[in-house]
């Protein structure tokens, strides 16, 4: 008998990738709207090469998510839902959202279009998943802190499809809850794309990108002594053994944070996690990594992801 | 007769209250929202929170009760314990940062007033106004929004706005405690270590503080000498952030802004400018790395827009 499994969703970064993602067995693919989305506007898709990756995604029989993950304010509103109305008009099968708010106006206007809760709303606990199914949404991503306790629960007391990171990049300070970033810097730049529009470079929230001031040395002190040199913990975040606890705790979505990474890399982490979720569901693998080459996978292509995000916000300063 | 204005400020356990001239504040948040096992803290001494929210009303003025700010499910029993003090000992507001906590106060402990702290992450008038239909009566937005953004906010909601006046600003929060790693370094240990003043110095000058599960700018928001303008704007309900600060920090900052609030809403302009020096030396005293208020004027957080010269770059220790 074959047991449920969760489908595995690849962030992409290009239409290279979505390609990659895909033809490597990903169930699903997000991908970053641009003028729309955190992590800076290189690894953003236009307009045009969404329709390209839908129509692509449908051709396999799979679906495709916009990340709409910026929070508009009131001037850059009326661009936003332009935006988020094309999407919806071209057939995607879910927006990916940042706010509370945002997600209540969407469902208003589009009450068939699936709206899936950012990362970045850093919804953790069952309180918070019932109040944003209640404004409409139909998904929620975990913070990387959830773990297979936190799924049950929400799976038990909850209708919302239930999405876990099982790769990424960990950082000291919760997604959604950090503006160090525009503390050190932060500029309004307008839009290439739409007239008027300006973001907010340095806040994620506000302007997608951030100058990850985390990463620089730090000297921790108190009265003038210092007791060390350091920089925050910021780590690639990736999960193997623990897959199948969290399938048993109801899971729908095994998510691969791999916008940034190149099509070759996010070949690779999409067939590891195909692999291990499909001999899962045939009852052949309990948890333990079959080989150490799997492991060591995984750990390479997590330093890759964090030289990538690192090397895209140093962009973003110059 | 009626106060013009709110001054309040945040404490986190009985020591700390015990130790406050609260005499310039008219409202206290009680409990430290970050960390469950920070010393005495009022959200797990449930005793202690009773005794706090009577001694507060008993000296006239309003018990806030803070709650967790990114709880776990674990952590929501806790939470509920604790709403159900504030509710039998009639305190006057819970602070939420947290949509869950949102949702349970309105549901469940329908008496209790609900103000939505800053970490509630409060960008658009859309999100004021899904709070508003779930009973908050007051926010903070979030600290990163300018106030011509701020004032959007408060007219389209049409609910009260805090704002923080003077302190660190919290910037980040976390479910690691980031000195856990250095206490052998800094050879105090948990529950101690996060009550030190500790400083990240990094790239450009800049100044963190880190109190663990939490990081704050090291340079202090100062909004002394646009008070007459938040005024002007409407703003009366004013925060200083003190949870990380000494009780002799809590009453000094607390007396300076309470003599400007009450000039600038008397319109004692010639008091406030012949006062303004003399606040200046305290918050100079008390400020070693510097001010800042870039947020708010839609610039740089750790920017400071106004006449008063910085003294970022003359701080040589830390406070």
């Amino acid at each position: 008998m074959t047991r449920r499994k969760p489908i595995v969703l690849a962030g992409a970064g290009d239409i290279a990738s979505v390609k990659a993602a895909f033809s490597s067995g990903a169930d699903a693919v997000y991908v970053g709207a641009k003028g729309w989305a955190r992590w800076g506007r290189k690894i953003e898709v236009a307009d045009s090469q969404i329709e390209e990756c839908l129509a692509l995604a449908h051709s396999f029989g799979r679906n495709l998510r916009v990340a709409m993950n910026i929070v508009p304010n009131a001037a850059s509103l009326p661009f936003f839902m332009e935006q988020a109305s094309f999407y919806h008009s071209i057939g995607v099968d879910a927006l990916i959202v940042n706010d509370p708010g945002i997600v209540a106006l969407l469902r208003c206007r589009f009450p068939e279009l699936p709206l899936i809760v950012s990362v970045g709303c850093a919804a953790l606990t069952v309180e918070d998943a019932l109040l944003y199914q209640q404004l409409g949404a139909s998904g929620v991503v975990l913070p990387l802190e959830a773990d297979a306790d936190d799924v049950r629960q929400l799976k038990e007391e909850t209708e919302l499809e239930v999405e876990v990171f099982v790769y990424g990049i960990r950082e000291v300070i919760m997604l959604g809850k950090c503006w160090m970033s525009s503390y050190a810097q932060i500029k309004e730049l307008p839009e290439a794309l739409s007239a008027g529009k300006t973001s907010m470079w340095g806040s994620a929230k506000k302007g997608g990108s951030c100058y990850l001031i985390c990463k620089s040395y730090w000297d921790l002190t108190e009265n003038g002594r210092t007791v060390a040199r350091l920089k925050m913990p910021y780590e690639s975040y990736c999960v193997l053994s623990e897959l199948p606890s969290l399938i048993k705790a109801g899971a729908d979505t095994f998510k691969v944070q791999g916008r940034h990474l190149k099509p070759e890399a996010l070949t690779q982490l999409v067939r590891l996690y195909r692999r291990l979720v499909d001999v899962w569901a045939e009852g052949q693998w309990e948890g333990d990594l079959r080989t150490r080459e799997e492991e060591m996978t995984a750990s390479a292509l997590g330093h890759d992801l964090a030289l990538w995000r690192e090397a895209l916000c140093k962009d973003n300063l110059s | 007769m009626q106060r013009q204005f709110e001054l309040n400020t945040s404490l986190s356990n009985r020591a700390d209250l015990e130790a406050s001239d609260l005499s310039s504040y008219d409202a206290v948040y009680l409990g430290n929202p970050f960390c469950r096992i920070y010393e005495g803290n009022f959200l797990e001494r449930l005793n202690d929170l009773r005794q706090a929210i009577r001694k507060v009303k008993g000296l006239g003025k309003k018990a806030y009760v803070c709650t967790y700010a990114t709880p776990r499910n674990m952590d929501m029993a806790q939470v509920r314990k604790v709403l159900e003090v504030a509710a039998s000992e009639g305190a006057d507001a819970i602070e939420a940062h947290n949509l869950g906590v949102v949702r349970i106060v309105h549901r469940e402990f329908p008496t209790l007033s609900l103000h939505v702290g800053g970490f509630a992450n409060i960008y658009t008038d859309l999100t004021a106004l899904v709070l508003k239909e779930h009973g908050a009566l007051r926010f903070t937005p979030n600290y990163e929004l300018s106030l011509d953004e701020i004032d959007l906010l408060r007219e389209r909601s049409g609910l009260e706005i805090e704002l923080l006046l003077h302190g660190k600003i919290p910037l980040g929060v976390s479910h690691e405690c980031f000195l856990l790693a250095h206490q052998k370094a800094a050879g105090v240990r948990c529950p101690q270590i996060c009550q030190k003043d500790w400083f990240l110095r990094g790239p450009n000058g800049m100044v963190l503080k880190s109190m663990g599960k939490w990081v704050a700018s090291g340079t202090d928001m100062c909004m002394l000498e646009h008070l007459p303008m938040l005024i002007a704007r409407g703003y009366r309900i004013f925060r200083l952030e003190t949870i990380s600060e000494t009780p002799a920090y809590r009453a000094r900052i607390g007396r300076v802004y309470q003599e400007a609030l009450k000039a600038t809403l008397n319109d004692e302009q010639d008091r406030f400018l012949s006062r303004q020096h003399e606040w200046l030396k305290v918050i100079r005293e008390l400020c070693p790395n510097g001010l800042s208020n870039g947020y708010y004027f839609g610039r740089t957080g750790r920017d400071y827009v106004g006449k008063v010269p910085n003294i970022r770059m003359e701080a040589k220790t830390d406070g």
